[in-house]
Parts: structure tokens; sequence; C-alpha cells
């Protein structure tokens, strides 16, 4: 199985804190540590600069005027993609951080911050958005292909996947044994799969899997 | 020569018989007045006088005994002295009087009569039997005086006493009769009881020694002022020991008694034991400074939070450029001196230090708050009053209390928190009102229910808060008094909402401010 690799923009990190020193330290770290830094002064600000297909993580201090690191993550998950969430805090507020790991975030460091402990959780961040991001691009080039697919295909692919032998699946759609073994390469030919594993695998991965309880 | 001796003889004879009847006429001019003197004494003199026969048989009375008795000679004479008998002196008295006067004795004694007009009246009589020349008895007599005014007196007197005696053993406090040194004369049953000894254990020793001996020394020359005369009453707090050990605490107000000369006789002492009272005021001191201390306690306790965040903020800014400039230098391969590598090693690793210095303090002021439990709200109020009141007392300050009905207000709370709460709102609204200098003074507490919720009220008449600055006040470090440190309300709005309620105040009333706080109930 080969997959195309887009040209994907390089990882950002987002720094949101309301402390101007903070900002301009932190993204001075994060650049001499080679990575991308944009920063802004509240939660309002980055949600109007956001963009889902940007990929990278979102750090942000959890008490600030306005809307707070909870509410920004919160406000967050109306976009169709998310970055990885770290909180940070000069507030050693242990209820805090468990509601907010519990609202998904991924990681909560308290400030003043060591930068080994800053970088690990934000390489971290940008490794967990790269595998998802991957991910989602993947699933979204099998989505295509199997739109690809015609009716007839469609219906011989999900039986393939249920596990059915041949003659099963041409007895369920009133076809010769031939058509199906015919349909059966053309679809595998278009998903560019060559075995019945990676065909289940596409299967499952563009949802289709309650179809297999059927 | 006989005729002369005849003459002689007959005019001695004359002259004797003349002498005969002259003294004749003296002696019985002398018994006539010896009588009609006697006669007066009886007849006018003060002593009640009566003879009977020998059968008891009234022949003579006297003035005084008809103005005593109320009858008549005419009405007594014949009578028996029955006629007087009050039924109040006993049958024996008179068996016993009868006895005596007939075996020739003298009786003396007290008899109550009965007037003629059914009063009665006391005497004090002398009876006895009247002999003649030949020793028969042939009267009795008696002789008395009415001593009925003497004898209410003394009854009045014995009342008295009886009344006096009566209120020193039933007082409820502890009276005693001191000598001018101190030592008891009497005590009361009550006393008795507040120091633990019987009076019979006490009389006679001095005060003193029932007084803890590191008091002894400066209570010693307790008498000096009564005894220079610069006070008759005074008031003394005292401790006496109690005979199981214990020392108590006395109110003493101690009285110098005076004769009609001024001269000293001796002490009054009245007792109250006020050990209860002072171990109610000692305990709501305590509770008030142990308020007192958790206040300061949580007031530190947010400075700290305050401060750590405030503090963070800039080491987090310095060790994330001091290592970010390590790495800038590092990749820009430029070769600094090693002092300045380490230099900007030690501004990174001390940042760390302070930071971890911050998180130490943060961590250590973080105090163990007990768990909450199953409380009436109306009661902490009632608590919350208790500890107020005496700041309201003094204040002049009206205390209203409109508590919910049913009473009970169930919820789960840390009572001591939400009674710091109530008073912080109370004393708030008590200083508001004094600053403003408002004549008429009142603080309402008014306690309902309110949709799952337990809800209180707490309104004061002094000046409106603006409704700018209705949220603004629960800022920390937020005042508008001169003294305050403007944590109490951010402190008590912390309190509420840890206890999943709310606090807030109702702004713009042309006067009076309402702080108003929700807490579920637990119902």
């Amino acid at each position: 199985m080969s997959l195309e690799n887009n040209a994907v923009k390089p990882p950002v990190v987002f720094l949101v804190d309301d402390d101007a020193a903070v900002r301009k330290a932190v993204s001075l770290l994060l650049k001499s540590s080679g990575l991308e830094c944009l920063t802004f002064a509240s939660g309002e600000e980055f949600l109007s600069a956001y963009d889902p297909d940007q990929p990278g993580c979102l750090i942000t201090d959890m008490r600030m005027p306005g809307l707070s690191g909870l509410d920004l993550q919160n406000r967050l998950k109306t976009f169709s993609q998310q970055p990885p969430v770290i909180l940070i805090t000069g507030h050693g507020d242990v209820p805090a951080a468990v509601r907010a790991l519990k609202q998904g975030a991924l990681d909560f460091i308290e400030k003043p911050f060591n930068e080994q402990v800053l970088l690990d959780a934000v390489n971290n961040a940008i490794g967990q958005d790269r595998d998802r991001r991957e991910k989602y691009a993947l699933i979204n080039q099998w989505q295509t292909l199997v739109d690809s697919l015609s009716d007839r295909e469609e219906a011989v692919m999900a039986l393939v996947a249920k596990g059915c032998p041949n003659k099963i699946i041409a007895a369920d759609l009133s076809l010769s044994i031939k058509t199906v073994e015919y349909h059966r390469g053309n679809l595998m030919g278009k998903l560019g799969v060559e075995s019945v594993a990676d065909l289940v695998r596409i299967y499952l991965a563009i949802g289709k899997d309650t179809a297999l309880d059927d | 020569m006989t005729i002369l001796w005849a003459f002689l003889v007959s005019l001695g004879i004359l002259i004797w018989a003349v002498a005969l009847v002259r003294r004749g006429r003296r002696l019985v001019q002398e018994a006539d007045d010896r009588t009609n003197i006697m006669t007066a004494v009886v007849e006018q003199g003060p002593a009640v006088v009566g003879i009977t026969d020998l059968n008891g048989h009234i022949q003579y009375i006297n003035p005084a005994f008809e103005r005593t008795s109320g009858y008549t000679m005419e009405e007594a004479q014949g009578k028996s002295p029955r006629i007087l008998q009050s039924g109040v002196t006993p049958g024996e008295i008179y068996a016993e009087l009868w006895e005596t006067i007939t075996n020739g004795g003298v009786w003396s004694g007290e008899l109550c009569n009965k007037r003629k007009d059914g009063n009665l009246y006391w005497e004090h009589a002398s009876i006895s039997a009247i002999q003649n020349r030949k020793g028969e008895t042939t009267h009795y007599v008696k002789v008395a005086e009415e001593i009925t005014a003497q004898k209410r007196t003394n009854a009045a007197l014995a009342s008295s006493e009886k009344r006096f005696r009566s209120v020193f053993e039933q007082a409820s406090v502890g009276m005693a009769l001191v000598d001018r040194q101190g030592r008891w004369l009497d005590l009361n049953e009550r006393l008795s009881e507040i120091v633990g000894y019987t009076a019979e254990e006490l009389v006679g020793k001095s005060f003193l020694g029932i007084t803890p001996e590191e008091d002894r020394a400066k209570e010693a020359d307790w008498n000096l002022p009564f005894e220079n005369g610069e006070l008759t009453t005074g008031h003394l707090e005292k401790r006496y020991l109690h005979k199981d050990g214990s020392k108590i605490w006395a109110d003493v107000s101690t009285t110098l008694v005076r004769d009609e000369v001024g001269a000293p006789q001796y002490y009054i002492f009245i007792i109250k034991d006020t050990t209860r009272l002072r171990q109610a005021e000692q305990e709501a001191v305590k509770r008030q400074n142990e308020l007192a201390h958790l206040a300061r306690v949580h007031t530190l306790q947010q400075m700290t939070s305050e401060l750590a965040h405030e503090i963070d903020q800039p080491l987090c800014a310095i060790l994330s450029a001091s290592q970010a400039s390590l790495r800038l230098i590092e990749k820009d391969e430029c070769k600094p001196s090693p002092d300045l590598l380490d230099a900007l090693k030690m501004v990174a690793g001390q940042a760390e230090r302070a930071g971890r210095v911050v998180d130490g303090i943060r961590k250590f002021s973080r105090v163990h708050v007990p768990e909450n439990q199953a409380l009436d709200l109306n009661q902490i109020i009632q608590d919350a009053c208790e500890l107020m009141a005496a700041e309201l007392r003094s204040q002049i300050i009206e205390l209203q209390l409109n508590l919910d009905d049913p009473t009970d207000l169930p919820i789960n709370c840390n009572s001591v928190q939400i009674e710091q709460v109530i008073v912080n709102l109370c004393r708030n609204g008590v200083d508001a009102m004094i600053e403003d200098g408002s004549p008429v003074k009142n603080l309402t507490i008014t306690s309902t229910r309110d949709n799952g919720m337990a809800k209180v009220a707490i309104s004061n008449t002094g000046p409106a808060i603006k409704a700018e600055l209705a949220d603004k006040i629960f800022s920390p470090f937020f005042t508008t008094r001169i003294n305050g440190l403007g944590l109490g309300l951010s402190l008590s709005r912390s309190i509420i909402e840890t206890h999943a309620g709310q606090l807030w105040v109702e702004p713009g009333n042309k006067e009076g401010t309402t702080f108003q706080f929700t807490i579920p109930l637990q119902d």
C-alpha cells in the first residue's frame, strides 16, 4: 500500500498567554530549538486566526482574562480538526489540571518549566498531530477511492470484507461467480490493494464497519 | 384631900381619856388616810386589779381592768373570770394557776384574754390569795399589766427576723456575714453550694483560706478601704478554691455594716458564681480568635496564591529566555567566553530554583481544610449571630432574624467557613453603617428555600453599593475602607463557591445593601 505524500505544511506551535514577556521568551525558546511559533495574547485572538488545516499544537495559559485555557479548549471542539492542547499555569491547581485532562488536554505543565519539559511536550504533541493528520489524510484518500467504485463493486466489497466466499456473494447478489470475480478484480485494482486484509482495513477505516454487523 | 385626890385622879383620867381619844382619832385619821391612798392607787393607777371571792366570783375590778377588758364593774361583778378566757392560753396554765394560788402561792405569767368586743389582749398577771388576820383565805387578787403592744412588737420583730432569715437562706446568690478580719460569721446554703463547704466547716475561718494561694497576698488588705471610711460598698471579681480543688470565679459585693454611732460592725458579702459565665465568655473569645486566625490563614493562602502566580510569570519568562539564549548561541556556532555561558546557565538555574521556592511556599500555605458535614444552615446563622452579639450591642445595631420555617435548612458544609462568611458579611454591613453614621442601624438576616438551594440574605441600612462596583468589590485587595485589606469579600465568595453556591450583592437600592448567597440543600 502506498500513499501519495502531499506537500505537508510544517507544524506551527500556537502560544496563547496574556503575559507579553512570557509569550516572547517562550516563543524565543521554541524558535531556538527550530520550531515555528505564533503567539496570541488571548484565546479570542487565537480562535479568530485558527486554520484547522494547519498542523501543529496549542500551548495555552490556564488563567487569563476573558477565555480561560479550559474555555478555549472547549471552543476548539467546534472545529473539524483540533490541535493537541498543552495547558500551562503558574497556579498549581490540581483539580483544574484533572478537569483539563479529562476534557481531552494532552498535557499539563507548571510554570516556570524547564525547556526540556516543554520541548518534550511540544514534540510529543506535534508527533500526535502529525499521526492524526496522516491518518485523517489517508482515510480521506481511501474514501475518495471507495467513492470511485460503482454500486455493484461497493456491494461486492462489503461482502468480501464480511469474509463471504465468491459463491455466496454470487448467490446473494444474483450474479454468476465469474461476474463476481470480475468485479472483485476491478475494485481491488481501483483501491490499489493486493490482499483481502488491506481491503478490510480500508473498509473499517472509512467507517463502513457497522455494515459488517448486518 | 380625898377630894383633891379624887379630883386629881379624875383629872388624870380625863387627861388620859382625852389623850386616848385624841390618839384614837389620830389613829383613825391615819388609817383613813392610808386607805384613801391605797384606794387611789388601785382606782387611778395603771395596774389592772381584780378581786374574786373564794368561789371565783368577781367581787371587784378596778377602772384599769374595766378599760383593758371592756367590762364594767357592774357587768363583771359576780361573774367568773372565765369570761375573759380566749382559748389561746392552754388549760394547763389555768390548772397550774389555781393550784398555786389555792396553796397560798403567787402565780405569775402571761395570759391571753378576750375583750368584751371579742379582741384578744395580752397581760402579764400576778395572782395570789388574800388572807385575814387569822390566816384564812378570803379572796383572790389579780394584779396585771397589759403587754399586748409589747407582744406585737416582739412578734413583728420575730417575723421580720424570720423573713430575712428565709431571704438569706433561700437567696439564689451566696450571702455571708463576715467579721472585720474576714472570718465567716454566717453563710447561706447557696454559698455552701458555690464553694463546696458547709457553714460549719467555714464559720470562724477567714475567706482567705478558700482563696487560691496566688491571690491571697493581693487580697490580704481587702478591708482597708472600708475601715478607712473610703468605701461602704465595693465590688470585686475574685476566685475561690472549691472544696474539690477547682478554682471558681465569683463576683463579690461587699458592704460594711455600722452601728447607730457609726462604728464598723461586720461585713455582708453577696457572692455570685460567675465561673460558667466566664467560661462562656472565654469560649466565645476563643471561637472569635479561631475565626480571626482562620480568616488570616485564608487571607495568607489567597495572597500566597496570587503572589505565586505573579512571580511565576516573570520567572517563566526569565527561564525560557535564558534557555533560548543558550540554544541560540549554540546554533549560531559563535564562540562566547565560557564566563558568558556560565552566567547564562546560572540565570536559568536560579530562575528554576526560585520557581521551586515559590512552589514550596504555595504547597506549604495550602492548609488542611476539614471535611464537610451535614448541618443546619439556620443553626450556623444563629451561632454566627451569637459571635456578633456583643459587637452589635456595643454599636447599638438592631439585629433581626427571619429564619426559614420549617427551621431546618440542611446543607453539606464546613460550618466554620460558612460561619465566617456570615460574620464577614455582617461585619461589612456594620462597618458600612458606622462609617456612614446612619442614625438607624438595622441588620437583617433572612434565610429561605429557593429552587433546591438554601438562600441567605444579609441586609443593612447603610449606604447602597454602586452598580459599577457590584462585582469589583469581590476582587482581591479591593476595598473602600481605610483599614480594609480587601480580602473579606473575595474570601467569602471563594468559600461559597467551593460549597457549590454563589455569593453576590444586590445593587441599586436607594439605601441599604443586601448580600445574598446560596448553598445547595441536602434534602
